[in-house]
């Protein structure tokens, strides 16, 4: 046992979920990016980098927001889909965004089938929620994408994200919006953009600690 | 001639033999009709002429045993030799009956009984638990017989038995939920728990920064069933605000939970506590400098947690910690067995005014719920739970009692004696009938000869030594 003193409150850690089917490491800039809006809008103590962890690994369960996205069919091995279960059930929240914004995608259709089998169906989240209050106000509801109707995907404007809630909690937040492509940039790049597209970022890693 | 003289005097002999036996006998009975004269005036001189005490006092109906009570008094008069009371208590009378009984000693009754109750000395209490489950703690001690030996404690309320436990002499039980009264019985002996409530608030405020710790620590007292407020700050200005956060008072939270080390307001926080508030500090909120005069231990140095720890078998020590000094006036509620051999302090508690403050040296709890083993949510649910009533102050007294509360509920035969007096014997028959006045030893009356005997005792006695003169000169 080792002694260590003046220890300062644990830093936040954007964790990002690595599975074995399709491509969990589409959207690179994103964890960057998030940690970057934290770090500018709030005063909570965050580590400058992320981290990804296996999803089969009992690692996940030090990161209790765990981000996943990808444009490719997401089949859980047994082994991922038994730690997903116990990290919901302990209190844990994974947010899902369909890189692909197309609900006729392979993502989307396998990963909410995979969600179901671990978690439970998705219902559609009331753009009421605290989640949209938590730091900023999004009166109607999630933020739109400029990825949403850009010609890829199903090209629609997806009004409400979908979640799956346990004791009103949010234990599955899954998203059609495509936050991995309207996020994925350089955190320097922020200056350029009349209103920072990130804001929701925040909102969701405030709403996971406070909630 | 020689001859007849001869068989004369033997003769006269034999009849001054028996002439004197007789006057002896006379003399010795009538002696003995003397000292029982004398013994008999004596007793009737001191005798105490009791009343005995119908079987209608004893009742577990106050208005029957009111009249009965009422009955015996009148007919006593007002003639001091008639105003005393034999009675043999076959059980211990309620709580209106004792007070009845002791009108009869302020009415100058002299009161003496016999114990036939076989009440045991039973002591009960029953408080309410202080966390939302609005459980009631009974416990029961004492359910010895006067012989010795124990015998079964039987809990029960309005609806019935609950719960009987042989062979103890003193258990508890959770009761999860009742209606009154609480009964607890060991043999003859009957014993009503009153039950004290708990604060009526269930809300908790938690100061913390937005993070894990105050998160699932949330998480669990609300999953205990704990109302949660909590107002965390997010940005200089901003604060994120959980529940219906309210101004501090005993009157709306129980306790109060701070978790970081931050700036609180330390007066608010010192006045709460003193009122009768409960505070935890956990982690971090040990450091801050201006909770030094409540805390009730000092941080020395943090202790990061055993590799694995959090999967073995005493997760607690998975978990980092700062290492605790505690104040002189403080109480260890809780230590975990270090790497090093002793016992390390993880929860204390310590009384601030009317209210105690708490101090948990855990710095990440919520690693025992995430990382921990399947059962850690239940485990880090059950610790803030143990840790937040450690730190609920019992009810404060209040000035008027509970309804069903009579004086000497809680001890029925000790009340008894205390208002009647002590038992001149313990299990003793009863003489049949109402009339009987005394209890006489038969032992000592076994050859105490009766007046007849005596009479015909003397009578022959003389009559056989007159009829023996008479006949002296006969041939």
């Amino acid at each position: 046992m080792t002694l260590r003193a003046g220890v300062h409150a644990e830093p936040f850690v954007f964790a990002t979920a690595q599975y074995e089917s399709g491509d969990w490491d589409s959207a690179p800039m994103v964890p960057p990016n998030v940690i970057d809006s934290i770090a500018r809008y709030t005063e909570l103590p965050v580590r400058p980098q992320g981290v990804t962890v296996p999803l089969s690994s009992e690692a996940v369960f030090a990161y209790p927001l765990l981000f996943l996205t990808g444009h490719l069919p997401v089949r859980f091995t047994t082994r991922e889909a038994d730690v997903l279960r116990k990290y919901l059930a302990r209190g844990g929240l994974l947010f899902v965004d369909d890189h692909n914004h197309d609900v006729d995608g392979a993502f989307h259709k396998t990963v909410r089938e995979e969600i179901r089998r671990v978690a439970g169906p998705l219902v559609l989240l009331p753009n009421t929620h605290e989640l949209y209050r938590s730091f900023f106000v999004f009166e109607n509801g999630p933020p739109t994408t400029s990825h949403e109707m850009n010609g890829w995907g199903d090209n629609l404007v997806h009004e409400q994200l979908d979640a799956v809630l346990r004791n009103n909690r949010i234990v599955v937040l899954y998203s059609n919006k495509d936050y991995s492509s309207e996020w994925s940039f350089h955190p320097d790049n922020k200056r350029f953009l009349s209103v920072d597209n990130t804001k929701f970022a925040v909102n969701l890693v405030v709403y996971a600690l406070t909630r | 001639m020689s001859y007849v003289s001869a068989s004369v005097s033997a003769g006269g002999g034999a009849r001054r033999l028996f002439e004197m036996t007789m006057r002896s006998a006379a003399l010795i009975g009538l002696v003995m009709a003397c000292l029982r004269a004398c013994d008999d005036a004596s007793a009737r001189r001191d005798a105490v002429r009791p009343r005995r005490m119908p079987e209608a006092a004893w009742s577990d109906s106050t208005a029957s045993a009111a009249a009965a009570l009422t009955r015996v008094l009148i007919s006593m008069g007002a003639d001091s030799g008639q105003r005393q009371l034999l009675a043999y208590a076959p059980r211990v009378p309620l709580a209106a009956t004792r007070a009845r009984w002791s009108s009869l000693i302020g009415a100058d009754v002299v009161v003496q009984w016999n114990d036939h109750t076989m009440a045991a000395g039973l002591a009960v209490s029953a408080e309410r638990m202080p966390d939302p489950s609005a459980a009631v703690l009974v416990r029961a001690a004492g359910g010895a017989r006067p012989r010795g030996g124990a015998t079964a404690l039987v809990l029960r309320d309005a609806g019935g038995v609950l719960d009987s436990v042989p062979g103890v002499l003193s258990t508890g039980w959770r009761v999860a939920s009742t209606s009154a009264p609480l009964r607890v019985r060991a043999a003859q002996t009957d014993a009503q728990a009153v039950i004290r409530d708990a604060p009526s608030t269930r809300r908790v405020m938690v100061l913390a920064l937005p993070g894990w710790e105050s998160k699932f620590v949330a998480a669990s007292l609300e999953e205990s069933g704990w109302m949660v407020d909590g107002r965390f700050r997010v940005s200089p200005r901003t604060a994120i605000t959980v529940g219906a956060p309210q101004r501090l008072d005993t009157a709306v939270y129980a306790v109060v939970v701070v978790l970081d080390s931050m700036d609180v307001d330390a007066g608010a926080l010192g006045r709460f506590v003193r009122a009768g508030g409960g505070l935890v500090l956990g982690g971090d909120a040990l450091r801050i400098p201006s909770l030094a005069a409540l805390r009730p231990a000092r941080t020395t140095t943090s202790r990061a947690g055993v590799a694995g720890g959090l999967v073995a078998n005493a997760p607690e020590q998975g978990l980092d910690a700062w290492e605790l000094v505690v104040d002189g006036d403080a109480e260890v509620l809780r230590a975990i067995r270090s790497d090093h051999a002793h016992d390390e302090p993880v929860l204390i508690a310590k009384r601030v005014g009317l209210g105690r403050v708490v101090a948990s040296g855990y710095r990440n709890s919520w690693r025992w719920r995430m990382e921990g083993t399947d059962d850690g949510a239940a485990e880090h649910r059950q610790w803030w739970g143990a840790v937040v009533a450690a730190a609920v102050g019992t009810a404060r007294l209040s000035p008027f009692p509970p309804a069903d509360a009579l004086p000497g509920a809680a001890a029925p035969y000790a009340d008894f004696v205390a208002r009647v007096g002590a038992p001149i014997a313990r299990a003793v028959r009863a003489p049949a009938g109402d009339d009987a006045r005394s209890t006489p030893d038969p032992r000592s009356d076994r050859w105490r000869p009766g007046p007849a005997l005596l009479f015909v005792m003397i009578g022959a006695g003389l009559l056989g030594e007159w009829t023996s003169r008479r006949l002296r000169g006969r041939r």
